[in-house]
């Protein structure tokens, strides 16, 4: 779908949204939450989901932990105090953004 | 209907038949792919379990598990700098500052002392040399955890490599070995010494002082470690 580009920009402040609001989450728990947010029509693709959580990670944003779930183990990421701010940032930095492109989409609108 | 265990080592199997080498990367994606099946047969419950594991595979696009092996694999090494960074700084804090400032006094009386040319060629071909033996029995290592294990971990792959060390200082070393110049002015033999002791201090690090610590950074970083050494 052609609209997957313009929320493949926003995928990071999603998952920190996300992760703001439940504690604790897994990969395959993101995509699902979001589907299900979205009435399916946001699809974050496996492929694009883990390499922006490692990042994340990385970055010292999230931090993992380990639980074991019967036969498997299940990776879950949380915040970080960084990433609590961290996220507050971007937060307000996609309200700003979709501020703009109200101006530029519905200018009518913007001006009341 | 839940996956089995024999079910979920098969898909340990899949991941590593899909050059997915690194046990902390295969447990994240099969733990994905084991929630995806349960999902898929909840609406097919019909399908076997292959066909369940391969309609679940499709959605990871055709590079498969590569790009997430990738990025995962740049993330780490990023990680890996950060401990390497966090150590260095150490060695401007008591005590460990003593040896850092009397590195650099030795250094530096050393490029007085001696033709500096030849001083220079020589502590560069003793680091080089340094580096070299230290990998070499690193690799050894490496590969005796792995045969006790048969488990591998990126961020050991890491600290076995040296995060390429010798990569980055290739440059150091052509311009420090083939240099044919003395250097006159105090300040240039001054950067010079500070450089010296800089790479000197990242080869300890990354050569002997992580490599010497890695159960205690494999558990800290890789959570999944201890599930499997049943610390």
């Amino acid at each position: 779908m052609e609209n997957q580009k313009l929320y493949k920009g926003s995928l990071q402040t999603i998952i920190l949204k996300l992760l703001e609001e439940n504690d604790k989450m897994y990969g395959y728990e993101i995509t699902q939450r979001t589907k299900e947010i979205t009435n399916g029509e946001l699809n974050i693709t496996e492929g694009a989901l883990y390499p922006a959580l490692h990042k994340l990670e990385a970055e010292g944003t999230l931090e993992v932990e380990v639980v074991s779930i019967g036969n498997r183990m299940r990776k879950y990421y949380k915040l970080t105090e960084q990433g609590t701010k961290e996220t507050a940032n971007r937060l307000a930095e996609m309200k700003e953004f979709l501020k703009t492109m109200q101006h530029i989409v519905n200018p009518k609108l913007s001006l009341e | 209907m839940k996956l089995n265990t024999q079910q979920i080592q098969e898909l340990y199997k899949f991941t590593r038949q899909h050059y997915v080498e690194h046990y902390d990367v295969q447990t994240e994606l099969v733990d994905h792919l084991a929630n995806d099946i349960e999902h898929i047969w909840e609406n097919k419950p019909n399908l076997t379990f292959e066909q369940a594991r391969d309609k679940s595979f499709k959605k990871f696009g055709v590079c498969g598990f590569m790009d997430i092996v990738d990025e995962r694999t740049k993330a780490l090494e990023k990680k890996y700098w950060k401990l390497v960074w966090q150590v260095f700084k150490q060695f401007f804090k008591l005590p460990q500052i003593i040896f850092t400032i009397t590195l650099t006094i030795v250094l530096y009386q050393l490029f007085k002392a001696f033709p500096q040319k030849a001083t220079f060629a020589i502590i560069s071909a003793i680091i080089l040399i340094t580096i070299i033996i230290r990998l070499i029995f690193l690799q050894r290592q490496k590969r005796k955890r792995f045969s006790e294990t048969n488990k591998k971990w990126l961020l050991e792959d890491s600290i076995y490599r040296l995060g390429n060390l010798l990569l980055f200082l290739n440059v150091f070393f052509q311009i420090s070995i083939l240099q044919t110049r003395n250097l006159e002015s105090t300040t240039m033999l001054l950067v010079a010494t500070f450089l010296y002791t800089t790479v000197i201090l990242i080869v300890y690090i990354t050569a002997f002082i992580l490599p010497s610590k890695i159960e205690n950074i494999l558990e800290n970083q890789h959570p999944e470690y201890n599930f499997v050494t049943n610390r």
